[in-house]
């Protein structure tokens, strides 16, 4: 069986490392086929469809609000583009901005992403938030209940999956794959649906999951749960203090969610909560581009 | 550093990029990719700035094409070796670098990746798998020894000490930190061995001391999206008028699967995939280890040269997205116990 794909795209990229800053204009065109064990793909010089590169002005604004209001500011990537897909019959269109900041401070490096489909989705307060409590923190920890902000949640979804599909633990918790109003198709053209992934027992082995992830034409695309939704129990109380960042990758094993948090006020909280304690602030959600997407959302830790 | 120097110019790349899966002897490819594209390159007000396109002029693409299309029959052949399991990663590259004033410079490479499912890897111009063969083959025992290697001094043999100077002292330096004091006697040298070879901005590639405060002068890309970086090329360690004795018991590296720099913690870490405990005449394998240390106290432990100077299969190094392969040769090296020193 042959699966041919084809992507025509535009996009600006802002980079700032180590001193050092380029603007990056790009457009390009490829194609990719699957044939049993081989994949294939390569650049091509046709355009599916013309495409107009998007507008610089609010990304260098953007840049200018990180470079200038985040300290510790270790690397800034800001992408933002326009792509059309095509695969069997269908064929479909997206945009996106996606933001990677790496901040350092104290000896710990925190890593943010942040995306959607316009520079409105990133929330730009919080990174700066996150600068702020990078310069006020002095490496002390603190100890107690915290919540955590939409974007450090959205990244316990991914590594929880991928651990519950090794060793499920019991839990209220319930996670599906979700939906997103802009990236409603796979990297085959299949539409990407709601789909059960743990529904507190056991969990929806990963070769059943319908869809799969291509984040790229020069990549084989894999099954993958995209959009990452958790239904939780809802939090009496809401504790004061809030973690915005994570010094560590978040890992989840043996049914606990470990690693160290980032507070607004600088404080550093080491976390070590069983998923079945955690529980849900408001019904606000925000995307992350985690994995292949993930919905997080306010939620409370008795830690 | 060297920035002044890039002057506004055309690139233009083509990658041919394979993977095939050996087994007992057969060949079968999983992944071929070919990606061709050209980009305006251009340094002003601080800022690189690119204005990168897929595809190529017809006679651009004729050009670079054929440094990328090669009889590889032999050459997998070869790789495949003589029986069991590998994975075989070729890759041929071509670039032009074109300037406004007519400079024109074109420049090709070809690299051959080949791993073993026991985590062994290799990577080195085709043609040369040969040298390494033994590398790849060596027999790993079921229940190889396990010591502590902080506790044991290091005979970096067989041109290992270019990957821990690779990280110790080449990565920083591209990074601009001279903040350790390296031995007089320990020379750590990027670039220049070639000049006919310019780098990817078709600027000539100078000769520089990375434990003197210099910074690899090369301007270094993967393909027409990445954004130029000085990036080291071609790296010799040599030492002058410090030789170290071997003592009978000891670690002899010969093979590394990874390194990493880590600029927030100043440390390195190395993956160890070919290693063996040295006592007197005898010597037994030793189960793969990781090893993390300070750059300090690398430069610390270093207690002198204790063998000539030897090429090392090439180091694919991965750095801001971007794999560019960096030639590696070294003199043997002996550390102290890194536990004494630190």
């Amino acid at each position: 069986v042959i699966d041919r794909y084809r992507k025509s795209g535009v996009a600006i990229r802002l980079e700032r490392w180590r001193n050092r800053r380029a603007l990056v204009r790009l457009e390009e065109h490829g194609v990719a086929e699957e044939e049993g064990r081989l994949f294939r793909c390569s650049s091509s010089g046709e355009p599916l469809s013309p495409l107009a590169l998007p507008d610089e002005a609010p990304l260098l604004e953007m840049e200018e609000a990180i470079a200038t209001g985040a300290s510790g500011l270790e690397r800034l990537t800001i992408v933002s583009g326009r792509a059309v897909h095509s695969c069997g019959t269908r064929q479909w269109e997206d945009v996106h901005v996606r933001v990677h900041v790496a901040l350092v401070a104290s000896g710990r490096r925190v890593l943010l992403d942040a995306g959607g489909t316009g520079s409105a989705d990133i929330d730009t307060d919080l990174i700066l938030g996150v600068g702020s409590a990078v310069r006020a923190c002095s490496g002390a920890h603190a100890s107690g209940a915290v919540r955590l902000h939409p974007s450090v949640s959205a990244q316990i979804w991914p590594a929880l999956i991928l651990s519950f599909a090794q060793r499920p633990a019991p839990s209220p918790l319930t996670l599906e794959q979700g939906e997103h109003p802009g990236y409603g198709i796979d990297g085959v053209g299949q539409p990407i649906q709601r789909f059960p992934l743990f529904d507190g027992k056991s969990v929806t082995n990963a070769e059943r999951w319908p869809n799969r992830f291509r984040p790229s034409y020069r990549v084989r695309p894999l099954r993958a749960a995209f959009h990452l939704r958790a239904e939780l129990p809802v939090a009496e109380t809401l504790p004061e203090r809030e973690a915005i960042g994570t010094t560590t990758p978040l890992v989840v094993s043996e049914g606990r969610v470990r690693g160290e948090l980032l507070c607004r006020d600088g404080a550093l909280v080491k976390l070590d909560a069983a998923i079945s304690d955690l529980r849900r602030g408001g019904r606000e959600e925000r995307w992350y581009p985690y994995a292949a997407g993930s919905w997080g959302a306010e939620i409370a830790v008795g830690n | 550093v060297y920035i002044s120097a890039v002057r506004e110019h055309l690139y233009a790349s083509i990658t041919r990029d394979e993977v095939w899966i050996a087994s007992d002897g057969s060949l079968t490819p999983v992944v071929e990719k070919i990606e061709a594209g050209r980009a305006v390159t251009r340094f002003r007000d601080g800022s690189f700035e690119l204005a990168a396109t897929g595809g190529l002029s017809p006679e651009l693409h004729r050009e670079l094409e054929r440094a990328v299309i090669s009889d590889k029959g032999a050459l997998l052949l070869e790789a495949a070796g003589r029986g069991g399991r590998r994975r075989i990663r070729l890759i041929q590259h071509a670039r032009a670098v074109v300037h406004g004033d007519g400079d024109r410079d074109t420049h090709s490479w070809r690299m051959l990746l080949v791993s073993t499912p026991g985590g062994r890897s290799v990577a080195v111009a085709p043609g040369e798998l040969h040298q390494f063969e033994h590398l790849l083959s060596a027999h790993s025992p079921a229940l190889p020894e396990v010591v502590d290697h902080r506790e044991l001094p290091i005979e970096w043999a067989a041109g290992s000490a270019a990957v821990l100077m690779h990280e110790a002292v080449g990565h920083p330096a591209e990074q601009l930190r001279h903040d350790v004091d390296w031995p007089q006697w320990l020379s750590v040298l990027d670039g220049g061995r070639n000049p006919a070879v310019l780098d990817d901005c078709g600027e000539p590639l100078q000769r520089c001391e990375l434990t003197r405060g210099q910074q690899p002068s090369a301007w270094r890309r993967t393909s027409y999206r990445d954004v130029p970086m000085q990036r080291m090329t071609d790296l010799t360690v040599t030492a002058t008028g410090v030789t170290a004795l071997l003592p009978p018991r000891r670690i002899r590296i010969f093979l590394l699967s990874s390194g990493r720099y880590d600029p927030l913690s100043d440390s390195i870490t190395l993956a160890v995939s070919g290693a063996e405990l040295v006592t007197g005449s005898a010597s037994s394998p030793l189960a793969p280890f990781i090893l993390n240390a300070s750059r300090a106290s690398v430069a610390a432990a270093l207690a002198g040269e204790c063998g000539p100077i030897v090429t090392y299969p090439g180091v694919a190094c991965f750095d801001e997205g971007q794999r560019l392969f960096v030639g590696s040769r070294a003199c043997g090296l002996l550390t102290r116990p890194l536990r004494e020193v630190e």
